[in-house]
């Protein structure tokens, strides 16, 4: 059995994410890591001082738990594997 | 505009600057990876190629697009179009704008005394620290903006005398005129303004405030 027949959660090298919590993290810390960037785009295009602001201080909240959410999963996978 | 204006706004790219289309871009290619590998293909968000390209766009494309597009709204908010975005300075920037203007600010901007960034020029101190007490004071008017405010609208303290100084300390015209030696002193201290009745016109005309 090759391993694209495998569930995602036995592929080798990777995550639990198909059984685990993690997956939903990573779609969590996705999305508002792709809503950090549209806030950027915005400010860009429609530059304003509210669109500017949003994107500094919205925008860089959300990017910055983006963040620390896949640190979170990263070392859940870094545990799982016994490495820490 | 006249055509010289239009011709050098065109030489100079008046639209998005080359910052602004990088930091557009990444940002574009980032969200279409994401979703790339979230969406379409989830399996390879458990595969390594999909764990490090994650890695990638998290710790290092992100924080990059975001310290980009700072560093353009740190610079592209200097601009008089910037400061004329809240209705409040419509009155301010319309005299500036206007050639019949004899006010202070209006002859730094028509002459081009003040080169560019007219508003920020005047209404910052020195250096890195003045530039950052400048962009401070301007989240707290954006702040007042939308809470409210008391009018008129006057500036938070004295002005201060050091912002004129840099660029007129040095000019031979400026040290030659007597009443500047004399109280030079008071000038340097803020105690005495270079602005007011008894010296220069005022800066902007007192009503301008109403003009929304």
């Amino acid at each position: 059995m090759n391993s694209r027949n495998l569930p995602v959660s036995h592929v080798e090298g990777g995550w639990t994410i198909g059984v685990g919590w993690t997956r939903k993290v990573v779609i969590l810390a996705s999305v508002l890591n792709i809503l950090a960037l549209l806030l950027i785009i915005l400010s860009i295009l429609n530059f304003t001082p509210l669109s500017l602001l949003a994107s500094v201080s919205i925008g860089g909240a959300l990017m910055g738990a983006a963040i620390l959410l896949y640190i979170v999963v990263v070392f859940a996978d870094l545990r799982r594997r016994r490495v820490l | 505009m006249n055509s010289f204006e239009q011709s050098v706004n065109a030489a100079n790219g008046s639209g998005l600057s080359l910052v602004g289309w990088i930091v557009i871009i990444l940002s574009f290619i980032c969200i279409f990876l994401i979703i790339r590998i979230i969406v379409q293909d989830p399996k390879k968000v458990a595969r390594p190629f999909g764990k490090w390209l994650l890695l990638l766009i998290f710790f290092v494309l992100s924080p990059m697009i975001y310290l980009l597009n700072f560093s353009v709204a740190v610079e592209d908010s200097k601009t008089v179009e910037f400061c004329n975005s809240c209705h409040i300075m419509n009155g301010y920037v319309n005299d500036v704008e206007d050639p019949d203007s004899e006010y202070l600010a209006s002859m730094h901007y028509q002459y081009r005394w003040i080169a560019g960034d007219q508003c920020f020029t005047c209404h910052s101190d020195y250096g890195l620290f003045g530039n950052a007490k400048a962009k401070m004071t301007g989240i707290k008017h954006v702040w007042a903006y939308y809470t409210g405010y008391e009018t008129p609208i006057e500036l938070y303290d004295t002005y201060n005398n050091h912002i004129c100084l840099r660029c007129h300390a040095p000019v031979i015209a400026f040290q030659e005129i007597e009443e500047h030696e004399e109280n030079a002193s008071e000038i340097l201290s803020n105690e005495m303004s270079c602005l007011g009745a008894d010296c220069h016109v005022r800066t902007h005309p007192d009503e301008a405030w109403r003009e929304q």
